[in-house]
């Protein structure tokens, strides 16, 4: 690459050289070159005037066809095609707008249809929670019943028990009596005893 | 041209074409010119959008970009009224670009190099300009001699130097051109007399000759140049005339 550079450099040097060589050279040979007068303000050629009317002639109609002919195809093609990327643009805007509103109603009718799951899920729950707490009542309240019962008949039982003690406690008495005394024992006295101690316990 | 002259302003005179018709009629290779200019112009405009085509090709994208650019800058000077100017300026543009361009192959002949031609374009484009003024600014066009703000004791110095530097205009669009033009053409044809002359010095063929390949090049070098002058000059001939009509519009 430098080597590349630096020949063509050499190369570029000895043309730029040459080149002032060869011009000094022409310069130096060409000593009598010489500049006529202008043709181009030499009026008295006729034709050099008469380019201006013909000038205005041939701009006029070159104006008329660039305006009639040339321009309107241009600005036709690009009017379509500037209506064209509008349409484009427009219906794509369009089918974004319904991509819009599709994913729209379709977050709206997923949120219902989770509402309603959610409500669905609240109302079960609270029929099947009443439905346990109705069950719980129930049996709450056959269970106290039970118990009422159960109750009832032990303090039936109790008092039957209690009193029969007291029919139990006087032939027991008068038993061990008979036993320990080896004689009968007024009946009344005995009845008398055991009630002051019974009623004194109780 | 061979020998020991340089005829570098030969090329600018104007022979008559058809004959004692042409002469009558004043018909030279200039005029030759413009009509081929004027019946390419339209042609390579009507070939390039003739397939319309709503994705363009080269040949249409590249006729397109001249559209356009010649649009966008009508349009960026002139405001909306530029609409109404596009044409003429488009015209202009094209005119003058293909006058130049043409006037590069070899054989032709650049009619943008005749101050006759290029003086009737400035003034065409003057005298539009004073119409336009007049049209849309009634005599409030001469309010322009007067700098906005300038104290009227000022007056009898500005109001002449306005003038002249109004007046100036034409010959200055004009000159410009046409030395632009004049000076590219000259000079090509100088440095192509250099390898004639060379050739046929004293130094002989084989190292005249020899020597002769470095004009060439530099007329190589000049055709790029010139192609870049064409381009600018129409360019600033159209731009220029832009704003012209732009301060007639009265912005």
């Amino acid at each position: 690459m430098r080597r590349f550079s630096a020949s063509f450099f050499r190369l570029a040097a000895s043309l730029v050289a040459g080149g002032c060589l060869g011009l000094l050279l022409a310069s130096v040979t060409a000593t009598n070159a010489m500049a006529a007068g202008m043709p181009q303000m030499d009026f008295s050629n006729s034709l050099v005037l008469a380019q201006a009317p013909w000038l205005l002639v041939i701009f006029f109609i070159l104006f008329l066809t660039v305006k009639g002919i040339a321009l309107p195809r241009v600005e036709n093609v690009l009017v379509n095609r500037r209506q064209r990327i509008d349409q484009d643009l427009e219906s794509a805007r369009q089918a974004k707008a319904q991509a819009d509103k599709a994913v729209e109603n379709l977050i709206k009718s997923r949120n219902e249809a989770a509402a309603e799951a959610q409500a669905n899920i609240d109302n079960i729950i609270n029929q099947s929670r009443a439905a346990a707490n109705e069950k719980l009542r129930e049996v709450t309240a056959r269970l106290d019943q039970e118990m009422q019962q159960s109750e009832n008949r032990i303090a039936a039982a109790r008092n039957d028990a209690l009193k029969q003690i007291d029919q139990i406690s006087k032939e027991a008495a008068q038993t061990l009596l008979q036993q320990l005394l080896g004689e009968n024992i007024d009946q009344t006295i005995l009845d008398k005893k055991i009630h002051q101690v019974i009623t004194a316990k109780s | 041209m061979a020998g020991q002259t340089i005829d570098a302003l030969g090329q600018f005179k104007l022979h008559p074409l058809f004959g004692e018709f042409g002469k009558s009629i004043g018909f030279s290779q200039s005029e030759l010119m413009m009509i081929i200019a004027t019946v390419l112009i339209p042609v390579l405009v009507c070939l390039g959008m003739r397939r319309k085509a709503i994705v363009p090709d080269r040949f249409q994208a590249a006729t397109e970009m001249c559209y356009e650019f010649v649009h966008d800058m009508s349009l960026s000077t002139l405001g909306p009224a530029g609409k109404g100017f596009f044409p003429f300026i488009f015209s202009l543009f094209f005119f003058i670009l293909t006058g130049n361009y043409l006037g590069l192959l070899p054989f032709s002949f650049a009619f943008t190099s005749h101050i006759v031609v290029t003086v009737t374009l400035a003034l065409l484009v003057f005298i539009m300009a004073i119409i336009v003024s007049f049209k849309y600014q009634g005599l409030k066009f001469f309010a322009h001699f007067m700098p906005e703000g300038a104290p009227v004791a000022m007056a009898p110095l500005l109001v002449p130097i306005e003038i002249l530097s109004y007046l100036s205009r034409p010959v200055s669009l004009s000159i410009r051109l046409f030395a632009n033009m004049v000076a590219g053409h000259v000079m090509l044809i100088m440095f192509a007399a250099f390898t004639i002359m060379l050739a046929s010095s004293f130094l002989g063929v084989a190292i005249g000759g020899f020597l002769g390949i470095f004009p060439i090049a530099l007329n190589i070098a000049l055709i790029a140049l010139e192609l870049l002058v064409g381009a600018l000059q129409a360019y600033v001939f159209a731009i220029l005339s832009c704003m012209y009509l732009r301060e007639a519009i009265g912005h």
